[in-house]
């Protein structure tokens, strides 16, 4: 039997924050309660004026100037936003020395490196030095040597699901006794290569993103930093502290189909969601809410609510907030589970893109008008490029969870 | 624990199965054919065909097709741009291909995390076998090398080196198979150490510029190669260590 898992600290920045307000998980919860959508145009320079995004509403300048940082040297934008966020997490703790920190980045230093790349190809090297910050580690060594933590420390890359990813290797670590306290999540910036990425793919819409409509044409791209911080229950419970949620549970699998696309089926996504349900120890009517993934792709909605009908028949009520911070690619697992855990608190179902109706072939269609009442399991998923499938089950802090059994 | 049943370095010896068929490897980057070649030895040497859990690190991932694609941008002129090179430029590229080639539904997991990616592998197999000790796990570490790459370590090394410093910018790989099943013969075993790595022996010195997690594979690698006569510290400073020791 496998001890339950408490998440005692949150922090998120993300498209929700409005910039006259106060940033962090309070503000993320306001905008779900009004709901709020933080799509717009590009500022900061990002030259795509013809595109929607979910942007984080603080320039560089401004992200050091909250974090108190001086002239440190060139940091890139993820670990601005990383460090913002974990910060936050970390907050209320009583000590980060012994924390380990996985975190999750699928660009890493790119905005530094897209900017000096034509120099550095034509050989001129006075820059080089910014090519330090590029690997997608270079965030998570920034977060732990500022923080002070001093236990395991990794970075996991597998594209969109990489936070949900990082999140469940922090369990792990707990359950086994490799660590008492892990702090857990992802960052991932807006930068060009992204976007003209998915620009070649075709897979962005110019206009704020639809998901899960019938006449939804792609995603906006988003930029987010999000972190858990995970302990033992009993642990936390001996120190008569109390839990935000517990994580339940968490399922990996791949869907081997294609290298962008997800199988007719959703194989991989409904692999993932109902070894999560069952490592918590649920049943799929036990689900109270989704959080899909929903990126607005056609391939991608139509085959993650197929795998939701497989799953569930009936599927719960479910929603994409991406329609709300844009798809915020590596970060998108730990911010869906803050997002997630703030739904818990209040009570919550939020809306994302409000759609007129399902789409061809099915009957099941996400939330449409907000609905309150008492949630106790929220399943959030994220699946990406490369077959990368995963799903997390977040559970009410206040009625204990069952003892989850694994999936042995 | 973590039983090692098979290494595989670049190239095939006699006995393996042909590298991935040509018609197949056409379409593949080369860090992406390396792993598939490095994947399909070490599992034939295994004896398994299809890993249950694939766990991959690189520590700069697909150099090649990320410079392509930044190039395509600068180059373009407002041109539409081949998805190619970004498609493949994601670190998990090797894994997912992996899992896609060997129709593996199982966990799959890429890290990044420079010189100690390989070792963040490791534990994430010897944490999915405490769970499942009949998987076998496919651990692969791979990374590639461009010119852009060797400019850059070039610049950003100091002149003069520090005395006993090196710089190593390689490219390479190892892929490994482990079990938790004690049943079947294997050539090391791995278990944790606790408390922190007091003095690795397999640990990049300093002096390296932090760039590739493979070089720790290879070592362990060429080590396992040569035969283990005492136990091993694996892993990086005051990190969650593992011991690794002769079966």
């Amino acid at each position: 039997m496998n001890p339950p898992i408490a998440i005692t600290g949150f922090g998120a920045i993300c498209a929700l924050h409005r910039a006259s307000e106060s940033i962090g998980t309070e503000a993320v919860a306001r905008a779900l309660a009004e709901g709020y959508r933080g799509i717009s145009t590009p500022g900061h320079g990002l030259p795509y004026p013809d595109l929607h995004v979910g942007q984080v509403p603080l320039t560089n300048a401004g992200l050091r100037e909250r974090l108190g940082l001086g002239d440190d040297g060139p940091r890139s934008r993820t670990a601005l936003l990383a460090l913002l966020a974990a910060q936050e997490a970390v907050r209320d703790l009583d000590g980060t020395a012994d924390m380990a920190v996985i975190s999750a980045s699928t660009v890493g230093g790119m905005d530094l490196s897209e900017d000096h790349f034509d120099d550095w190809r034509n050989g001129r090297m006075e820059q080089a030095r910014l090519a330090l910050e590029h690997p997608v580690d270079a965030h998570t060594r920034f977060v732990a040597d500022a923080l002070g933590a001093q236990g395991f420390t990794s970075t996991i890359s597998t594209a969109c699901s990489s936070s949900a990813n990082a999140i469940a290797l922090g369990a792990r670590l707990l359950q086994q006794g490799r660590a008492r306290r892990v702090l857990a999540g992802g960052s991932d910036a807006l930068c060009r290569f992204t976007i003209e990425g998915f620009r070649a793919l075709s897979a962005m819409d110019t206009e704020p993103c639809r998901p899960f409509s019938p006449d939804r044409k792609g995603m906006n791209l988003g930029e987010a930093a999000a972190y858990l911080v995970l302990e033992r229950a009993d642990d936390v419970q001996r120190a008569g502290r109390t839990p935000l949620a517990f994580l339940g549970g968490w399922g990996n699998s791949n869907d081997a189909h294609h290298a962008t696309a997800t199988s007719p089926e959703g194989d991989g996504p409904y692999a993932a969601m109902r070894e999560a349900i069952e490592r918590a120890g649920l049943r799929p009517e036990d689900i109270d809410h989704i959080n899909a993934h929903g990126t607005g792709t056609a391939n991608n909605d139509a085959t993650e609510l197929r795998a939701m009908e497989r799953l569930f028949g009936t599927v719960p009520p479910f929603t994409s907030t991406k329609a709300l911070t844009g798809h915020t690619l590596a970060a998108a697992g730990a911010l869906e589970a803050v997002i997630a855990i703030q739904c818990l608190r209040m009570g919550l179902i939020p809306v994302g893109f409000p759609v007129a109706g399902p789409m061809p072939g099915h009957t099941a269609m996400p939330v449409t008008a907000p609905e309150r009442r008492l949630l106790r399991a929220v399943l959030s998923s994220s699946f990406g490029f490369g077959g990368n499938c995963s799903a997390l089950v977040l559970m009410n802090a206040a009625p204990r969870p069952k003892a989850s059994t694994g999936n042995t | 624990m973590s039983l090692l049943l098979s290494t595989s370095r670049k190239g095939l010896v006699d006995g393996d199965p042909p590298a991935v068929p040509a018609a197949a490897a056409r379409r593949l980057s080369a860090i992406q054919r390396d792993a598939a070649t490095l994947a399909l030895a070490a599992l034939h040497r295994a004896g398994t065909e299809r890993p249950d859990a694939i766990i991959a690190s690189t520590a700069l991932g697909c150099l090649d097709d990320t410079e392509r694609f930044l190039a395509d941008m600068h180059d373009a002129n407002g041109a539409l741009l081949s998805p190619l090179p970004f498609m493949r430029s994601t670190h998990n590229t090797m894994a997912g291909q992996l899992a896609l080639m060997l129709g593996c539904h199982g966990p799959n997991i890429t890290h990044a995390q420079g010189l100690d990616g390989f070792h963040v592998s490791l534990v994430e197999a010897e944490l999915l076998l405490h769970e499942h000790p009949e998987w076998r796990i496919l651990v692969l570490a791979i990374d590639e090398r461009t010119e852009l790459l060797d400019r850059v370590a070039e610049a950003l090394t100091p002149d003069p080196l520090p005395e006993g410093q090196i710089v190593a910018v390689g490219q390479g790989g190892e892929a490994f198979v482990l079990t938790g099943d004690a049943d079947v013969p294997c050539i090391a075993r791995v278990d944790w150490w606790d408390g922190t790595v007091p003095n690795p022996a397999i640990l990049v010195p300093d002096g390296r510029l932090p760039i590739h997690g493979s070089i720790m594979a290879q070592d362990l690698g060429q080590l396992l190669v040569n035969g283990i006569d005492l136990p091993l510290f694996l892993g990086a400073r005051r990190s969650t260590g593992l011991i690794v020791s002769s079966c």
